[in-house]
């Protein structure tokens, strides 16, 4: 029953960009019904565009730093949540949630104003920070439950047995985590990836894949913007099935090391 | 070479004034003396300054407009790279010039109903060195994009126009009758079937015209403004939605979604023919309205001989010739209208551009201050008033 | 200080640290310059309350105000209910990540080409007009799918669900199943077990869950002006027409002020009513 309604749940999301998918192939510019044939066209136009490729890679650029940043900051803050309480703990929580409830717009022009003041130039840089302040409430947001409550006594156990602290964190409290990060790092790197509003304000320029999409838009919406985007979210998902495939090695090899010093004990 | 600032606008900024900082008029006279003075020296040094040209040329333009494909020979021949941002809209371009850090951009665009407003109030805009533009010159420019007040005033060069076009009514004659007026958009069968072009250089004045008030446009009272605008209700009472941009427009008359615009960029149907829908563009009796497009170098900008080496190269017919089909607008040298294809040179009666200005003159847009007429502000106002349906 | 205390502060300083100076500070900047005065991109120092005074007497903005409020919460509670049963499916029947993973993936189709995508289903000559014309069950386009506030509705949701489901299932993760068994063991139904054992131990992730789906919808200005027809003004636009069209800055920051403290005040409201109905613990169980 509910396996049927994951499954319908897939479905349903996935139908539009199904069609996204589907148009892509169209032989006409127009992206409506009747559909009149197959055709490459919309690909090779799209890869022949060196400036396309340009802002597809400052997008990568600026999402795999914004999603390593966000990562490792992030995660520290969700797991001090376990640690700090009282007022600290209220105004922090407040303050790691109060960016989402400003528009974009705001945080974009709010910091247009700090980097003009510090004589910072507009660069991929100054879009990488402000996409840290957006991604990481979503991060710690989606971790914190999870970190929070994460039973510090499974740490104390390990530590009492003699691990050091580093030890601990990489052999007991990473691998329990490590679901939930790996989400929450994919959705940072979805978010910037995909960020409009913000990045109009803080990019020098340099253009980004959805700005360039959006001067797309602009004078055409033909088949292209979605052959674009198809091969944007194709190269997205092979690099994050390269990364996690990378991880899961690592993880079996410590899993391996961990199993054959556990015999060793016994 | 960065700007030099004074002593006050450092003080400024260390202070935090931004009001200061942000645009002062003193500043503008001050640049101004400077630069014509620059200007006045530059004869004497021509080939130094040619021999300048070269490094990185940071642009931004829409998309479409830069011609970097068509410049390619040209640019590795002089061994130019070029960097390249997109506009989205015209605000995008002061957004990258405001603030104490501006982005350092060699060459972008402007539509010429902000010409005063970049210069006098944001001083976003350098004065251009002509003689480093040789091709803008009497015999090759159309006399209506030669000089003339959205480009040059004060002995000074601003901008120059590259490319135009006109904004009008579109319609789909599958589905209505050939329109004379945009009145006949009234029509209850039109009902729930048109669309506004949601950008205001076009359609403020033809608001403005719309209401009878079209002579008077950008200078109205604010009983004026209030009247247009009580007109402009009945308009949106017909319309489907306010499209924010021309891809947008084409894509709902492909879908079926509408029969006309409102204030519709003449290049349209060209575009929608590629998606199979037949549009026609007409100008009404209310007129049109011409947008022109300019190249200016901006304040920040910091490989300025090569900015404006490359707005010489880009007037050659050959350019505008290809950018007018490319983008379906219109060309400002007359020797390209030779170079066009049929379909390109029909576009526009080039054979009496001086009858077009007329039905379809350039706008300005309402003034910044001002106790008589209605304020830019005011209009902004109305404006939003009205998408949101008050 | 507690060692444990001492490693929470370090652990948390570099976020504190970003979250400050980038965040809190330039916000700090724009809360001045809302009680300043303006001119055409010229700020003017002052201290007046007369840009609050003006956006809240302006009936446009209060209209706009309680349109995006309305659509954001819709699609917050529409999301959250498709969303629950997936988190459980994810969390307590299968054990492998790859139905969110998919889930997540979908994020990654630009999400203007997804708002172009529902134009193709929902217009005249979209998906589901041309199949009823096609089949003759009607022969004029149904034209009411498109251009108003439920097709905004229902494209935002699917924009945005990603977001929801991530954030429930990481509550729902932290719910220990043995809870749930032993609540059943006593004889609890199933409503019964969620509202006296799950809901009380995901009353917070549910609450985030539900307000960051609301406030981006809220928030969303393009969706709205792309398929919400006349009905596409919204708040942001409002926000972003004074800060770039006429240059106001602080009656641009005013506004987004005044929409800040709304969603604040929503958040507090909503946990506020988690803990009236007895739904959410003052302190936690385990």
């Amino acid at each position: 029953m509910l396996r049927a309604y994951a499954v319908l749940y897939i479905a349903v999301l996935y139908v539009p960009i199904l069609f996204i998918v589907l148009f892509s192939f169209h032989s006409s510019a127009a992206l409506t019904f009747p559909f009149e044939g197959l055709s490459l066209r919309w690909y090779r136009e799209a890869l022949a565009d060196p400036a396309l490729l340009d802002a597809f890679l400052n997008s990568v650029k600026v999402g795999l730093l914004t999603t390593l940043i966000t990562t490792v900051i992030g995660s520290m803050a969700a797991l001090a949540f376990a640690r700090i309480g009282g007022r600290l703990k209220k105004i922090f929580g407040f303050l790691s949630f109060a960016p989402i409830a400003l528009p974009g717009l705001f945080i974009g022009i709010s910091l247009l104003t700090l980097f003009s003041q510090l004589g910072m130039q507009r660069s991929l840089w100054t879009v990488t920070l402000s996409h840290v302040v957006i991604t990481l409430p979503f991060f710690i947001e989606s971790c914190r439950s999870r970190l929070e409550f994460f039973d510090l006594s499974i740490e104390e156990a390990a530590r009492d047995l003699g691990a050091r602290p580093f030890t601990v964190f990489r052999l007991v409290t990473l691998p329990i985590l490590a679901p939930t990060l790996i989400g929450a790092a994919i959705l940072s790197f979805a978010i910037s990836f995909d960020e409009v509003i913000i990045t109009v304000f803080v990019s020098g320029n340099q253009s980004t894949l959805p700005l360039y999409i959006w001067s797309m838009m602009r004078l055409s919406v033909t088949p292209l913007i979605n052959a674009t985007s198809v091969i944007a979210i194709a190269s997205v998902i092979l690099l994050v099935l390269a990364m996690s495939m990378i991880l899961g090695l690592r993880r079996a090899r410590a899993r391996q090391q961990r199993h054959s010093r556990n015999t060793a004990h016994v | 070479m960065r700007r030099m600032w004074t002593h006050e606008e450092v003080r400024a900024a260390a202070d935090g004034r931004y009001s200061e900082l942000l645009l002062s008029r003193r500043r503008l006279l001050g640049m101004g003396a400077a630069a014509t003075g620059a200007a006045a020296l530059g004869p004497f040094f021509p080939r130094a300054a040619r021999a300048e040209v070269g490094g990185t040329l940071r642009m931004m333009t829409w998309q479409g407009f830069d011609m970097i494909g068509d410049a390619q020979p040209w640019l590795d021949a002089n061994g130019v790279k070029t960097e390249l941002a997109t506009i989205t809209a015209q605000d995008d371009v002061q957004a990258k010039f405001l603030g104490g850090s501006p982005v350092p951009i060699d060459l972008t665009e402007y539509n010429q109903a902000y010409n005063r407003f970049y210069v006098d109030e944001l001083d976003i805009i350098r004065p251009l060195e002509m003689d480093k533009i040789p091709n803008y010159n009497k015999d090759n420019i159309f006399p209506g994009f030669y000089q003339g007040e959205r480009w040059y005033w004060d002995n000074t060069q601003w901008g120059v126009p590259f490319t135009w076009g006109l904004n009008s009514l579109v319609y789909n004659p599958a589905m209505m009758d050939k329109p004379t007026s945009y009145k006949d958009l009234l029509k209850p069968e039109l009902a729930g079937k048109i669309t506004i072009t949601d950008e205001i250089t076009g359609t403020w004045p033809i608001a403005a015209r719309v209401a009878g008030f079209g002579a008077k446009y950008p200078n109205v009272t604010r009983d004026e403004l209030a009247e247009i605008f009580e007109v402009m209700k009945e308009y949106r009472a017909q319309s489907k939605t306010f499209s924010p941009s021309n891809g947008d427009i084409i894509s709902l008359f492909a879908a079926g979604d509408i029969a006309a615009c409102f204030n519709c960029w003449s290049g349209i149907p060209f575009e929608a023919a590629k998606q199979g829908v037949k549009l026609e563009y007409v100008i009404p009796e209310e007129g049109a309205v011409m947008w022109c497009d300019a190249w200016f170098t901006p304040r920040a900008a910091e490989n300025i001989d090569t900015a404006h080496a490359y707005i010489n190269e880009t007037l050659k017919p050959e350019y505008q010739a290809k950018l007018a089909k490319a983008t379906t607008s219109g060309c400002v040298n007359h020797n390209a209208v030779a170079l066009m294809d049929e379909e390109t040179r029909a576009l526009f009666n080039y054979d009496d551009l001086d009858s077009v200005f007329k039905t379809s003159p350039l706008e300005g847009i309402p003034p910044r201050e001002s106790d008589e007429f209605a304020t830019y502000d005011d209009w902004v106002r109305a404006y939003e008033d009205l998408k949101i349906g008050l | 200080m507690s060692p444990r205390e001492r490693s929470g502060l370090a652990l948390m300083a570099p976020a504190a640290g970003v979250l400050v100076f980038l965040f809190l500070i330039p916000t700090l900047i724009l809360l001045v310059f809302s009680f300043w005065l303006s001119k055409s991109f010229v700020l003017i120092p002052a201290f007046t309350g007369e840009n609050y005074m003006r956006a809240l007497q302006s009936s446009g903005f209060i209209a706009v105000m309680l349109n995006s409020l309305k659509i954001g919460l819709i699609t917050a509670t529409v999301s959250v209910i498709l969303s629950y049963p997936m988190a459980v499916f994810i969390v307590f029947k299968t054990r492998t990540n790859l139905f969110m993973y998919l889930v997540l993936a979908s994020w990654f189709t630009s999400y203007l080409v997804r708002i172009y995508g529902w134009r193709m289903i929902l217009g005249s000559n979209g998906l589901i007009n041309s199949s009823l014309l096609a089949a003759g069950l009607i022969d004029q386009p149904l034209d009411f799918l498109l251009y108003n506030a439920v097709a905004v509705v229902v494209a935002m949701t699917h924009v945005y669900i990603p977001i929801t489901l991530l954030m429930l299932v990481s509550a729902l993760r932290d719910v220990s199943p043995d809870y749930i068994a032993a609540a059943k063991d006593l004889g609890a139904g199933p409503m019964q077990t969620f509202l006296g054992v799950t809901l009380p131990m995901i009353n917070r992730g549910l609450i985030s869950s539900f307000m960051f789906t609301c406030i981006l919808a809220a928030g969303d200005y393009i969706t709205p002006q792309l398929l919400g027809g006349r009905t596409g003004t919204t708040v942001g636009l409002l926000i972003s027409n004074q800060f770039r069209q006429s240059g106001n800055w602080p009656f641009g920051a005013s506004m987004a002020f005044i929409s800040f403290v709304v969603f604040v005040a929503l958040y507090f409201a909503v946990v506020v009513g988690f803990r009236v109905a007895r739904l959410a613990p003052y302190r936690r169980y385990h």
